[in-house]
């Protein structure tokens, strides 16, 4: 009976360790961790939960129908309108205006896709903007040019 | 007399081992995983059925003109602190004997003209971003299993599990990933995973007035992307570090890595 004695005590610190563990691991997991992977589930839905920022021509159209055709039939019908001005949640929030549309009409917009510069593809559209204009300073291009619908030279 | 109580001696002892090893074994039982159902997903209950797609992203840098759209619009979209970029684009300018790569401000606002000291004989620009590697040295490292991927295919961070080591950020051979000062966490490119369960397209891909940048699903048969993958030269980067990943570069340059 000695023997055994030893034996029961050991189990029975196995059994308190064991059980230790498994308590102290059932407050310390996630909720849904492990349910897919060794990542806690739920993290899928609240990344995905977030809301857009940008909303595509087709809700700026909602309201801007005009501009949307003019941009649609003209050379810049890939740009979409978020590029130049604002995206659409910093102008409407469910569907109503919250904030004028922020557009910065310096020459510098529209030299990102237009100043002739090493690395841009051959036969896209490029000016070399100091021959262009008189006085680069304070140049607006859109004095000139209709932006949404602009014609090729 | 002796050998009874030696019989008995042994006879407890098998008892006794054999009741420790019918006791561990239950406790070990105990902590298998039960089996049980896993929770359906948040995304999932809005008709969104993550194992339906296998998303994949394709970019054609011939195209490109730098001018910074998809990095501005992912600034945006996402949040990016200044001076960080989940994605960003590169210029390279390349000669018989020299060649130079800038990235002023990520791309941010787009590229001033630029002189070079050796005779350029070809230039390009070369948008990059998170691979989403489907063997990815990222999400090996994390300690926390805050790194992650989806059954679509996105590497994501979960920022309530993320203890911002900075291991994965020193782990990903592409430069992809970055400590956000605000969150403390690891941050990178989701691929827009919340406009993609919505139906939308990523941000940068939304903007891409040059169509440079594509989003795809490989578990449609009539994908576009797929269609290019599979018929068209394709690359990755860094292929010999054997991280399998999912961007896509239509006729790349050898110098870019």
């Amino acid at each position: 009976m000695e023997h055994a004695r030893h034996v029961l005590r050991i189990g029975a610190l196995v059994v308190v360790i064991i059980a230790g563990f498994s308590i102290a691991r059932t407050f310390a997991k996630p909720a849904t961790y492990g349910d897919y992977g060794p990542y806690r589930a739920a993290a899928v839905g609240e990344i995905a939960a977030r809301a857009p920022v940008h909303g595509g021509v087709e809700a700026c159209a909602k309201c801007h129908a005009d501009k949307a055709k003019e941009r649609a039939e003209g050379s810049h019908k890939t740009v979409v309108c978020e590029i130049c001005h604002s995206p659409l949640a910093s102008h409407v929030k469910d569907g109503v205006k919250v904030a004028a549309m922020v557009t910065e009409k310096s020459w510098k917009l529209c030299a990102r896709c237009h100043q002739q510069i090493a690395g841009r593809p051959a036969g896209f559209p490029q000016q070399n903007l100091e021959q262009h204009v008189d006085k680069l300073e304070g140049a607006v291009c859109m004095d000139c040019h209709n932006p949404h619908s602009p014609k090729m030279q | 007399m002796d050998s009874d109580q030696k019989l008995k001696e042994i006879l407890d002892r098998r008892e006794f081992l054999g009741q420790a090893l019918l006791l561990t074994g239950g406790a070990v039982a105990f902590l298998l995983p039960h089996g049980a159902e896993a929770a359906e997903l948040d995304v999932e209950k809005e008709g969104y059925d993550w194992s339906a797609h296998r998303y994949a992203y394709l970019i054609d840098p011939s195209l490109c003109i730098g001018c910074g759209s998809c990095v501005r619009a992912c600034k945006r979209e996402n949040n990016v602190p200044d001076g960080f970029f989940r994605t960003w684009v590169e210029r390279y300018v390349v000669g018989g004997e020299s060649s130079h790569v800038d990235s002023p401000n990520g791309g941010l606002d787009g590229f001033p003209p630029l002189s070079v000291g050796f005779n350029a004989t070809k230039s390009f620009f070369v948008p990059k971003m998170c691979n989403h590697c489907a063997s990815s040295p990222c999400m090996q490292v994390c300690p926390v299993g805050a790194s992650f991927r989806t059954k679509e295919g996105m590497v994501l961070v979960d920022e309530k599990r993320c203890i911002g080591c900075g291991y994965c950020v020193q782990a990903c051979p592409y430069g992809s990933r970055f400590l956000n000062e605000e969150t403390k966490c690891a941050d990178k490119c989701t691929w827009c995973y919340h406009r993609v369960t919505k139906g939308m397209k990523p941000a940068c891909v939304e903007v891409c007035p040059r169509g440079v940048r594509q989003f795809g699903d490989l578990k449609r048969e009539d994908d576009p992307v797929r269609k290019a993958i599979e018929t068209r030269f394709v690359s990755v980067l860094q292929p010999h570090l054997l991280t399998e990943p999912q961007c896509y570069y239509l006729n790349l340059d050898r110098e870019v890595r």
